[in-house]
């Protein structure tokens, strides 16, 4: 962590408006995007960034809160709150086709198959294990480096490597069963244009 | 085609970045949500007092708001175990205790009950303070046999033991204070001990066990007034009774001679199984086994003879003079009261003929325990 990050953190520990609203800044859009991935609706993706911000703020309010890695801490707390939001209703189903990137024209038929494909993507995903599946979205979708996804989980690097690993093995597995399932989509494109 | 195998992770990754495309965040919803966040700030830099409410209870709240962190704490895990283990250990047993305070011998948490009064008894300094609690528990022991009596059932016979240990135990504690904590300690073993007597009930003719507590008691009311006449002579009885049972102890540990019976024996208790047991143990010792134990007790010096011819003469006053009547039938230790055979004691009393030839006198008479008519 730079040193002005651990300057911001320090000033958001004494409750200085003007620091954490530089941290709501930050870091809220990006926690949005990762809970609307993990949630698919935009409405619970807000309040799950509310509520993040929340707890973070009661921490620092208890005298507790992070002593660095802010950007993890706020993550680990967005994961276990979406963790928590499907653990109380399990029903909710994610929906990642319906969230379309809407600000470039794009043709028909590629819409379709990056529709077939988030569906195919979106049941393997959830077929992972919470750690799993946390460690694919933050590596493959937010881009984070692994040092950063270990701080998140609180794990060592050695063990997110790990965990990606069998995560990528099981991801393959799972594809390869929504490609029987449909072999029209992109799966099946691919494992047809292989073989 | 196994995908398993041979699907890149290139491949994966150009797939995730289908995923990576969302629908941007609306301005609107991040300033409210940035304005929520704000507010909250506010309230929670304000320094505001909290409300009467929350400055008093609000202690319940935080505690609970504890209990509901997620956070894993393996010090508190560990005090918590630590608190949950000495609950069980001194709450379980300190119920157990309450319960068994009401029992009777015969109940199963009587043995609880005289646990902790022994423990109770052990983690006492104060000579002072375990005299006091001897009495208590006398007086608890009595209460109990008194109970048993009025229900119509037997009185097991560690009770008796138990009270007349109690009994002793205060005497001596008596005994081996100085001079004035002893008049004191002793006034308060003659009253308590009276009140006893008197609580005691009336149809005592037709219960041979409450008579034989009474005897107890009034054997020990005659030791508290002997120490309260003269506390050396007190003192010297005491020392010659304990010099007895440990001489008793020795030879039944050797198997020879001695009738005594040192399970009856209170342990340090010189007072032993009270004046009028005490002598048909001396009674019954023959001066082989018993290595002359009446006349060792005085020693060989002059000292020790004056004192014998002291109390040869006390034996010469009649029962009339005897301020205790009751005590002044207290066997001697130079005596047999029970008609039996010939003991070391008939024959040493056979040296005095006024002894053996007075009726009178043998029926007063009392040897180096009853000096002067007292016990």
């Amino acid at each position: 962590m730079d040193q002005n990050q651990e300057n911001l953190l320090h000033r958001a520990k004494e409750l200085d408006r003007q620091a954490l609203a530089e941290i709501y800044d930050t870091f809220s859009t990006g926690l949005y995007g990762y809970s609307l991935r993990l949630l698919g609706d935009p409405d619970i993706a807000e309040d799950c960034v509310a509520e993040t911000f929340s707890r973070f703020l009661k921490a620092l309010h208890a005298g507790k809160g992070p002593d660095n890695q802010l950007k993890a801490y706020l993550y680990r707390i967005a994961h276990n709150w979406i963790a928590d939001f499907y653990r109380r209703s399990p029903q909710v189903c994610l929906s990642l086709e319906e969230s379309p990137d809407i600000s470039q024209p794009i043709r028909v038929e590629e819409q379709v198959d990056r529709q077939i494909l988030a569906g195919q993507l979106r049941r393997a995903l959830f077929q992972l294990t919470p750690d799993q599946r946390q460690v694919i979205m933050l590596v493959f979708i937010e881009g984070w480096r692994k040092a950063e996804v270990a701080a998140a989980l609180g794990k060592p690097v050695g063990a997110v490597k790990s965990l990606q690993h069998r995560a990528l093995i099981s991801l393959r597995k799972n594809l390869l069963i929504s490609e029987q399932e449909d072999q029209y989509g992109p799966v099946g494109k691919f494992a047809r244009n292989t073989t | 085609m196994d995908l398993s195998e041979n699907l890149p992770e290139t491949q994966l990754e150009s797939w995730f970045t289908s995923l990576r495309q969302i629908t941007p965040r609306s301005p609107a919803a991040m300033q409210n949500g940035r304005h929520q966040f704000l507010a909250e700030v506010n309230v929670l830099a304000d320094p505001v007092s909290k409300s009467d409410r929350q400055r008093h209870i609000g202690w319940i709240t935080s505690l609970i708001q504890y209990f509901k962190t997620k956070e894993y704490s393996p010090m508190y895990t560990t005090i918590a175990s630590l608190i949950l283990v000495l609950a069980l250990m001194f709450g379980g047993s300190g119920a157990a205790a309450l319960a068994a305070r009401d029992s009777l011998p015969t109940q199963p948490l009587y043995q609880v009950k005289t646990f902790t009064e022994d423990l109770a008894l052990r983690n006492t300094i104060r000579d002072s303070h375990r005299l006091q609690m001897h009495l208590d528990y006398a007086a608890r022991r009595l209460t109990e046999m008194i109970r048993l009596r009025e229900m119509q059932q037997d009185i097991p016979e560690s009770t008796y033991q138990r009270f007349e240990n109690h009994l002793d135990q205060a005497l001596m504690l008596a005994v081996h204070s100085d001079d004035g904590e002893m008049v004191r300690a002793l006034n308060q073993i003659r009253e308590r001990l009276q009140k006893q007597i008197n609580s005691l009930p009336s149809n005592l003719d037709h219960d041979p066990e409450m008579l034989k507590i009474h005897q107890m008691l009034q054997n020990r009311v005659g030791w508290a007034e002997l120490g309260l006449e003269d506390p050396d002579e007190l003192r010297l009885q005491s020392e010659l009774r304990t010099q007895f049972n440990e001489q008793a102890q020795y030879q039944h540990q050797l198997g020879i001679g001695s009738q005594s019976d040192p399970e009856q024996d209170p342990g340090e208790g010189a007072f032993g199984p009270g004046p009028q047991q005490m002598g048909p143990n001396y009674g019954d010792c023959q001066p082989d086994s018993c290595g002359q134990a009446p006349k060792n007790m005085y020693g060989s010096g002059p000292q020790a003879e004056e004192q014998h011819r002291h109390g040869s003469e006390s034996d010469q006053q009649p029962a009339e003079n005897n301020p205790n009547p009751d005590l002044g039938n207290t066997p001697s230790m130079d005596q047999n009261p029970e008609p039996g055979p010939a003991s070391n004691q008939d024959q040493d009393s056979k040296n005095n003929q006024d002894h053996s030839s007075n009726p009178e006198s043998a029926q007063g008479k009392t040897g180096q325990i009853g000096k002067g008519g007292t016990p």
